[in-house]
């Protein structure tokens, strides 16, 4: 008897111990597990996207982390085309008056969302309303305030009806710029039309694949925090029928090592957060690519403190930025200039056309201290470098470090972990600080508008102290704001070449890297653009075999 | 016994509120915060100041002390600052399962296999078995869990395609985080069971058992056991606590959306309502452990009642 029972009860702890592993495996067996499993015939590809961006809806969100989720499911006036350049989207025609700030745009007709229902010029006009409302709060107006007058409609200082952003019927949309805007098209590729009615109803509809209404190439049919975002292709699309892919499943992967097992085994057939330990796996090989993204790398000079521009010169032609990419493993290009590749001028690359204006020069660099009144540095100061704590930016410090005191000048790193930077950035207790950009459309103007003087200012409108304010500064204020109103294309250019010379010349700040960006994707999978802000598209894509 | 009960909940209230208010102001003590200016530059000053107020970081500290334990008191942990339209309960509420079942598994495994081999360890002491479950488990607690699990991934994952790299919700997703979870405790299972084994059967009432007559298995499994187990009580306690609110290293390996993350991220992202909802969450549910531990103990250990 006692021996029965024994038995009985390690068949019952037995048959726990299983049904909590049947437990476990519990929910709901259709739904995708985020792994790379593959959706039958459909054809699927399967994306890495980094850790979960913070924000999963286009008015609260800030990073590039949900714009390449965004770019997917919504699609704007314009879109990239499968070049990387802007062309028309969901207008059909455009036109726009002589000075370049009144354009309207004609909606084609019969556009759906995602849901079938009717998409028409009002939706714009309410998307905008909605997003630039003081209330909504949106994390991100800069390219809205393109637009006339909204940037004190955001403020809550005008009405809706002083903006310049009107639907003259279901198909026709008149948009009137604050100032003429040559490159309008690659804004109008960021307004994007919301579901509004749907949003002002549900306040959590960005967690429900039934309530997250879009109009891209894409839409999201199945949404599991923390794991995946599973995109199907969009029937209601406009494009819908030079659509090759299935289904999208964009899956979190916080780990750069995770990613590249992944792909190794592939679990992923595209892949574009990679460590140090990739890029060398697969640099040589078909399947990596890289391209130029509009964005560069350089360091903040304190202008208060280091105030002799030959000695911020000397500090910029030490940087042998060749070498540096190699300790660093990275693809980045060295930036000779502060406006970076990816910027066109015509069909030409600005970067070409304008010419390199820093390149390594170490003879120049000692010459300049010396010219300074400091041959080999003696009399300088230990300069505090500030940077965040990564492995990345430890090594490019200490690399920096080095270089610099090879002409003699001494620095000291102090590192910060991301949190805190920004905000020992913004104490302006530092001789240099670690820095960089990237622009969001193809005109020089988004890289070179970071140093005009209205953004050197606190709140209450007194200037930073740390920031560039000379005769050089004054003057390439002067030159940056007649771009704004100059609308002849090559003199404008011009104006910019000439700016970013009197930037250089004075060397506020030094430009290290151009950044690109660097992708894999499997040889069986074509058509994945990686544009010039470093979003991923898919809408270009298909599987051969 | 009521009175025992009633004494130690009493101690974890008071510990409760301590945790709350030293956490509260040490974390707004340390530099940064959930908004810098710096880190976006598009983003005007005056925007910035909206952002602040509508969460509340442009009062003074103590009154957003104030505000804070008044919303606890209905149970309201805030939104997160940086996980936008999410409530830290229903973060709390969608991450916690997940951790907690991967954590009961490891923990049924550590015990399903740390009190045996914990036992022949210590009645073969000396033999073979002995030597490999002691080096086995000298190796259980020295190597870190991330190392385990890299070596695992790359084996299983990697060499054998035996299992997938990430994904969540079928059981294939579950069994290498719950191996590399329950490594350290059945190590140390083994070793308490072990050592506090070989102390009991040298008691005289063992002695007196074996001269009843009474069968080597009677003698282990009902009079030496019992006491043999109340140092792995203790520490099972906390060792539930810990392993059902997750592991940051193992679920950012395994990808596993658990509650784990947001410790560390929480706080690197200084994203302070989920900081202080993690830690009052975690600090409750080991308090709630440990209470249950110690009555556990008193209901197993008679002298624990009498003493207190």
């Amino acid at each position: 008897m006692k021996r029965t029972k024994k038995v009985l009860a390690l068949l019952l702890s037995l048959c726990l111990a299983a049904t909590m592993m049947a437990g476990c495996g519990g929910g709901d067996d259709s739904a995708d597990n985020g792994d790379g499993s593959s959706g039958g015939d459909k054809k699927r590809i399967t994306y890495a996207n980094g850790a979960q961006p913070e924000a999963m809806d286009p008015v609260s969100s800030v990073y590039a982390k949900y714009s390449i989720l965004k770019y997917n499911i919504y699609c704007g006036l314009a879109r990239i085309s499968e070049d990387g350049v802007a062309e028309l989207g969901y207008a059909d025609d455009y036109t726009v008056n002589d000075d370049m700030t009144v354009w309207t745009f004609h909606i084609r007709e019969g556009s759906k969302f995602s849901d079938g229902s009717d998409l028409t010029a009002h939706d714009w006009v309410e998307t905008m309303k909605y997003h630039c409302a003081p209330e909504t709060a949106a994390r991100s107006t800069t390219m809205e305030e393109y637009v006339l007058n909204m940037t004190e409609y955001v403020a809550g200082e005008c009405e809706w009806e002083d903006v310049g952003f009107k639907a003259l019927d279901d198909n026709t949309l008149e948009i009137t710029l604050a100032f003429p805007c040559t490159y309008f098209l690659d804004v109008a590729c960021t307004y994007v039309p919301y579901k509004v009615d749907v949003i002002k109803e549900n306040p959590n509809w960005a967690k429900n694949p039934e309530t997250y209404i879009t109009n891209g190439p894409f839409r999201i049919v199945e949404l599991n925090d923390q794991v995946n975002v599973l995109l199907e292709k969009n029937p209601y699309y406009y494009d819908a029928e030079n659509v090759a892919i299935d289904e999208v499943n964009f899956v979190f992967l916080d780990d750069p090592a995770v990613e590249l097992a992944a792909y190794k085994n592939n679990e992923i057939q595209v892949s574009d957060n990679l460590s140090a330990e990739s890029i060398k796996t697969y640099r040589d090989t078909d399947e990596m690519t890289a391209a130029e993204r509009i964005g560069v790398n350089y360091l903040t000079v304190n202008t208060n403190r280091i105030s002799d521009n030959r000695i911020r010169k000397a500090l910029a032609y030490s940087i042998n930025k060749d070498a540096l990419i190699q300790i660093l493993g990275s693809t980045n290009l060295p930036a000779t200039g502060l406006v970076p590749y990816g910027i066109h001028w015509g069909d030409e690359q600005w970067r070409d056309k304008a010419g390199d204006l820093v390149t390594y020069d170490i003879e120049l660099a000692k010459q300049l201290l010396a010219d300074a009144g400091y041959p080999g540095g003696e009399g300088l100061p230990t300069y505090k470098y500030v940077t965040q704590n990564d492995e990345e930016s430890v090594n490019k410090a200490q690399a920096l470090q080095s270089m610099w005191k090879e002409v003699g000048i001494n620095t000291e790193i102090v590192t910060f972990e991301p949190s805190t930077y920004w905000d020992v950035f913004d104490t302006e207790d530092w001789d240099i600080a670690a820095d960089g950009w990237t622009g969001d459309y193809d005109d020089p103007n988004t890289n070179l508008f970071l140093w005009e003087a209205y953004r050197e200012q606190d709140p209450d409108g007194t200037l930073k102290d740390a920031r560039w304010v000379n005769e050089a500064a004054a003057e390439y204020d002067r030159l940056m704001k007649e771009t704004y109103t100059e609308l002849d294309y090559e003199t404008r250019m011009n104006l910019f070449v000439e700016a970013e010379k009197v930037l250089v010349d004075d060397m506020p700040i030094l430009p290290v890297f151009f950044y690109t960006d660097t992708m894999l994707v499997k040889p069986e999978v074509t058509g994945v653009l990686k544009c010039y802000i470093g979003h991923v598209f898919f809408q270009y894509a298909d599987i051969v075999e | 016994m009521a009175k025992f009960i009633l004494k130690r909940v009493a101690i974890s209230v008071v510990s409760m509120l301590l945790l709350i208010t030293v956490t509260f102001f040490l974390m707004h003590a340390i530099p940064g915060g959930p908004f810098s200016p710096g880190e976006q530059k598009d983003l005007k000053p005056e925007v910035l100041e909206a952002i602040r107020a509508r969460y509340g970081l442009d009062l003074p500290v103590t009154q957003q002390y104030a505000n804070y334990m008044k919303n606890l008191a209905h149970g309201d942990l805030g939104v997160s600052m940086k996980k936008t339209n999410y409530t830290v309960n229903e973060l709390l509420a969608g991450s916690f399962p997940v951790s907690a079942q991967i954590g009961m598994l490891a923990v049924v495994m550590a015990l399903i296999i740390g009190i045996p081999l914990g036992i022949i360890a210590a009645l073969k002491r000396g033999s073979a078995a002995d030597m490999v479950s002691m080096v086995l488990a000298t190796i259980g607690i020295s190597i870190p869990t991330f190392v385990i699990a890299m070596l695992l991934m790359y084996l299983f994952c990697m060499k054998l395609a035996w299992f997938p790299t990430f994904g969540w919700g079928e059981a294939k997703h579950f069994i290498l985080p719950v191996v590399c979870l329950c490594l350290a405790p059945i190590a140390n299972i083994t070793r308490l069971i072990r050592s506090s084994m070989l102390e009991v059967v040298r008691q005289d009432y063992i002695r007196t058992a074996r001269a009843k007559g009474l069968s080597e298995l009677m003698v282990i499994g009902k009079h030496a056991i019992r006491n043999a187990i109340l140092p792995v009580v203790t520490y099972v306690g906390p060792l539930v606590a810990s392993l059902m609110t997750g592991s940051f290293a193992i679920e950012r390996m395994f990808m596993v959306p658990g509650i784990g993350r947001y410790f560390v991220n929480s706080v690197s992202d200084r994203d302070y309502t989920v900081i202080m909802g993690v830690t009052i969450f975690y600090g409750a549910f080991i308090m709630v452990c440990t209470l249950l531990v110690d009555i556990a103990y008193a209901w197993i250990d008679p002298r624990v009642r009498f003493d207190s």
